[in-house]
């Protein structure tokens, strides 16, 4: 029974996790059409600025809001600036993957080469516990799902109650119903960048806070993980990213359980195989020819 | 020339052959027909591990400090054919799940989780492989059979890479000049009307797979036969865009660009930066040929995305209306055209 | 084909039967009840208003999607279901509404692999001796430079295809599909964007293809167009047929009038 009650709350907080860079992967997709092939390692540069601007301060508001500021100006400066030039000159779609590899490249082994291939304590992990039917859950995972409901409902009322939010699902649907919206379709992308990166670096400092040290690989060994949350809940759509979370949450730690510590992962990826094969589109995507997924 | 001079060059020399059969395959495979195989390195890694397992003697042979399947310790050479064998047939499942009509930038990302898997299966399955720690101690092919000193070894291994390389150029331009080859472009160029044309893209996909796959199996296996170590941390995902770079850098689509790519990337880039002076923490170059790698592809793709030596197009020459015999088709060196 | 197959294509003067297709869009029924047959050695003509469903009627005939019900007969055989590939080893050749050309090659390359699917272009061919195929391979490269000269596009042949105008990539699709001589030539609108001197030009070449015997459907949008050069006519409306005869029989159909040809359709 212990092992079942485990098996949910870890889910959920391994979905809390997952859901909040998910969102931010899927949603910065869904406005721009690009598969950002870099966000692990803007999630393992967040991380790192945060440790070094806050001086390794244990505060962790401080260390939301300094990793969620950090992920948001990477990402606008490597979605908007870099990738987005690339688009203008006319890259296939093929050689824009290739850039945000080469970027997720020069980002993660530049950090190594800078910071050394050390694994850091992350300063703002906690260490009290709390006992739930038998199940011991730290203090920095329950704050994890707390943060992720706020989180999603955040994302959830800029989507549906702003201007912006209407421009970006706008654009998610058809980029010529942007400009309707009065919203240039330039400061959409620009958004989708600044939000999806700042929900990246609050994944970042979720992760550290979890796992309780992070190094350089950190950002690129949970990126796939994340990616499959997106895709299996139809990318592009945030609330599919949430239900996604959800599932990948809960099987890959029933894997790790169940079978072995180190099939959690790879219980996350093999979901993501599947979901490519069987379903590209996902579970929620509404129309087969979505988004010529599909070639 | 001192002795261990030579000795550099030679070794330089075997890695380079490795690399040139490796990046040869990959072009068919990416430059021919246009598939986005970012699990490539599974391959070369696959034929690794066969070449590994056929020639070592079984794990108690050596006191079982490794535990892997297999060790049937065959000679020369059955590891190596074992090793393409084994390239051209992990091509199946590969090409089962990944070579469906996905966007291509899907597609990459499909075989970037595949090489994930495989890396996360190889760790985590101690039994198979010996895990994280891998193979040591391969038995080298042809050691004793002809009388000689550690740098006459050398010489022998770098012979046998030489055929190795001359079989693989064999191959690749066999198929690249051939109607089949054709056919691969056209399939990069659009599926839908080589469907229309009666032909079966995905049919045609897996059967240059295959191929790619068992060249990349054989690079796999000389490497390991060359170097007697084998883990998962030589063959991690980024390994199979040091290829692709080549590719991107040298020119796709020809063998004289793959040269070209596998004598700057894995030999120029990495190979030569070891030699330097180490500074910084021990692997912190090996950091910085990954930066270099990214910052190439970057530059190459905005600058050059045709590589330094691009696709050559094949001309025809219009016969005259009178029959000539039987040689009727002309088809002369063509012109290096930007292929934009 | 079998031996029977073959004898009732030879005598049976319909080549194409399609019966009932129906095709469902993610809720949308973009097709719902086809029904008509082409004739053999006709251009079929196949026109109605914008989202009629022609264009879907040829992806469902060549196999590019999946009818949710209905039957294809092509010379006595079942097609309906197949794959693309498949139904062009019928003797069924198709064009896109987008000119789609091999960009990455050459315009005669991209005649040769519309040649008819052959034994040399295998990759056990190409790993064997030149020998094998070199004799065939240089029958399909003089084939093509023929082709060539009929239209008149000599001087293009070792130009990539992707440098070529839309009506020059155009020609070169309609020439990489006669390249197979196929049973059955299915047109996407052939004349799209291609300036109108040029499409008199191509229809004076569709139509000494139709005297040679070659049989064709055709959608077409320019109504002159499908007044010179098909006959019998299919209307489309709104995923049915509405109705099949001579341009002048429609015309005076008015049904056909009100639908596509007097009030709003045509150009």
């Amino acid at each position: 029974m212990t092992l079942l009650l485990g098996i949910v709350i870890f889910g959920i907080y391994s979905a809390a996790l997952l859901a909040i860079g998910g969102v931010g992967f899927t949603l910065q997709f869904g406005v721009t059409n690009v598969l950002n092939l870099s966000f692990g390692s803007i999630l393992t540069a967040s991380i790192f600025l945060e440790y070094g601007l806050t001086g390794h301060s244990t505060n962790i508001w401080i260390a939301m809001a300094v990793g969620a500021a950090s992920g948001a100006v990477v990402s606008l400066l490597i979605g908007h600036v870099v990738v987005g030039a690339y688009i203008r000159r006319g890259a296939s779609g093929f050689s824009i993957a290739m850039v945000t590899i080469a970027i997720s490249l020069m980002l993660q082994f530049g950090l190594e080469a800078i910071q050394g291939p050390d694994i850091y304590a992350y300063a703002a992990s906690t260490n009290s516990t709390m006992n739930i039917g038998g199940v011991v859950v730290s203090s920095g995972q329950l704050t994890t799902i707390i943060v992720a409901v706020v989180a999603m409902a955040a994302v959830h009322l800029l989507l549906r109650m702003t201007k912006l939010g209407l421009a970006m699902r706008a654009t998610a649907a058809d980029v010529t119903l942007t400009r309707s919206c009065g919203v240039s379709p330039a400061r959409t992308r620009a958004v989708a960048w600044l939000v999806s990166g700042a929900l990246c670096g609050l994944c970042g400092v979720f992760l550290g806070i979890g796992e309780g040290s992070f190094s350089s690989t950190t950002g690129s060994d949970f990126f796939i993980t994340l990616a499959a949350a997106a895709v299996l809940g139809g990318i592009g759509k945030p609330y599919g990213a949430m239900l996604g979370a959800l599932v990948i949450g809960i099987t890959s730690q029933a894997a790790a359980a169940v079978i072995s510590p180190s099939y959690k992962s790879i219980a996350a990826w093999i979901i993501l195989i599947a979901v490519l094969v069987v379903r590209p589109q996902g579970i929620m995507a509404e129309f087969a020819a979505e988004r010529e997924l599909v070639a | 020339m001192s002795t261990g001079m030579i000795f550099y060059l030679s070794g330089l020399a075997i890695l380079l052959g490795i690399n040139l059969i490796a990046i040869w395959g990959l072009d068919l495979q990416f430059g021919l027909a246009g598939i986005n195989n970012f699990a490539y390195i599974v391959f070369q890694a696959a034929g690794g591990y066969a070449a590994a397992l056929l020639a070592l003697k079984p794990a108690s042979a050596y006191g079982s400090f490794e535990t892997y399947i297999g060790g049937f310790n065959l000679p020369f050479p059955l590891p190596l054919i074992g090793a393409a064998a084994v390239g051209g047939l992990l091509a199946v499942p590969v090409g089962l799940i990944a070579l469906q009509r996905l966007r291509a930038d899907y597609q990459a990302m499909a075989m970037l989780v595949l090489s994930l898997i495989a890396t996360g299966l190889a760790q985590a399955q101690t039994g198979l492989v010996n895990g994280p720690a891998g193979l040591a101690l391969i038995p080298q092919p042809l050691v004793g059979a002809f009388p000689s000193s550690p740098l006459g070894y050398h010489w022998i291994f770098l012979g046998l890479t030489a055929v190795c390389c001359a079989l693989t150029w064999w191959v690749a331009r066999g198929i690249s000049r051939s109607p089949y080859g054709r056919l691969l472009r056209a399939v990069r160029e659009s599926e839908s009307a080589v469907s229309a044309l009666g032909r079966n893209p995905n049919a045609l996909r897996m059967t240059v797979l295959i191929a790619g796959g068992a060249i990349a199996g054989l690079s796999g296996g000389l490497l390991v036969e060359y170097v007697t170590a084998w883990g998962p941390s030589s063959w991690l995902y980024p390994e199979t865009f040091l290829f692709l770079t080549a590719l991107i850098v040298g020119g796709k689509g020809n063998l004289a660009g793959g040269a070209l790519g596998a004598l700057i990337v894995p030999i120029g880039i990495v190979e030569l930066t070891r030699r330097l002076p180490a500074f910084g923490y021990p692997g912190m170059i090996d950091s910085l040929d990954w930066v270099a790698i990214g910052a190439c592809l970057l530059l190459f793709l905005w600058f050059r995305p045709n590589g330094l030596i691009p696709e050559r197009k094949q001309m025809f020459r219009e016969r005259s209306t009178e029959r000539t015999g039987s040689r009727m088709r002309e088809a002369f060196a063509g012109r290096r055209t930007e292929a934009r | 084909m079998t031996a029977e197959s073959q004898a009732v294509t030879q005598a049976s003067a319909t080549l194409l039967r399609v019966a009932g297709l129906a095709c469902h869009f993610g809720g949308v029924l973009a097709v719902q009840d086809a029904t008509f047959d082409v004739r053999r050695a006709t251009i079929t003509g196949l026109i109605g208003p914008n989202g009629a469903g022609k264009s879907t009627v040829i992806d469902l005939i060549s196999g590019r999607t999946k009818p949710t019900r209905g039957s294809v007969r092509f010379g006595g055989a079942e097609i309906v279901g197949k794959r693309p590939h498949q139904v062009a080893r019928h003797g069924i050749v198709r064009t896109f509404q987008q000119a789609n050309v091999f960009g990455g090659l050459t315009v005669l390359e991209n005649l040769l692999v519309g040649a008819r699917p052959w034994r040399g272009e295998s990759i056990a061919a190409a790993l064997g001796p030149r020998r094998a195929w070199s004799g065939r391979e240089a029958e399909i490269v003089d084939l093509a430079w023929d082709l060539l000269r009929r239209f008149g596009l000599e001087a293009i042949a070792n130009e990539y295809a992707r440098e070529l105008s839309g009506g020059q990539r155009r020609l070169v699709e309609l020439m990489r599909a006669l390249m197979a001589r196929p049973k059955l030539l299915l047109l996407d609108e052939p004349m799209a964007g291609v300036s109108p001197s040029l499409a008199l030009s191509i229809a004076d070449r569709l139509m000494e293809l139709r005297d040679d015997g070659m049989t064709m459907l055709m959608v077409e949008h320019e109504l002159r167009l499908v007044e010179k050069l098909c006959d019998p006519v299919v209307v489309m409306a709104r995923g049915t047929v509405l109705a099949e005869g001579s341009m002048a029989e429609l015309q005076s159909n008015q049904e056909v009038v009100d639908a596509y040809l007097g009030g709003g359709g045509g150009r």
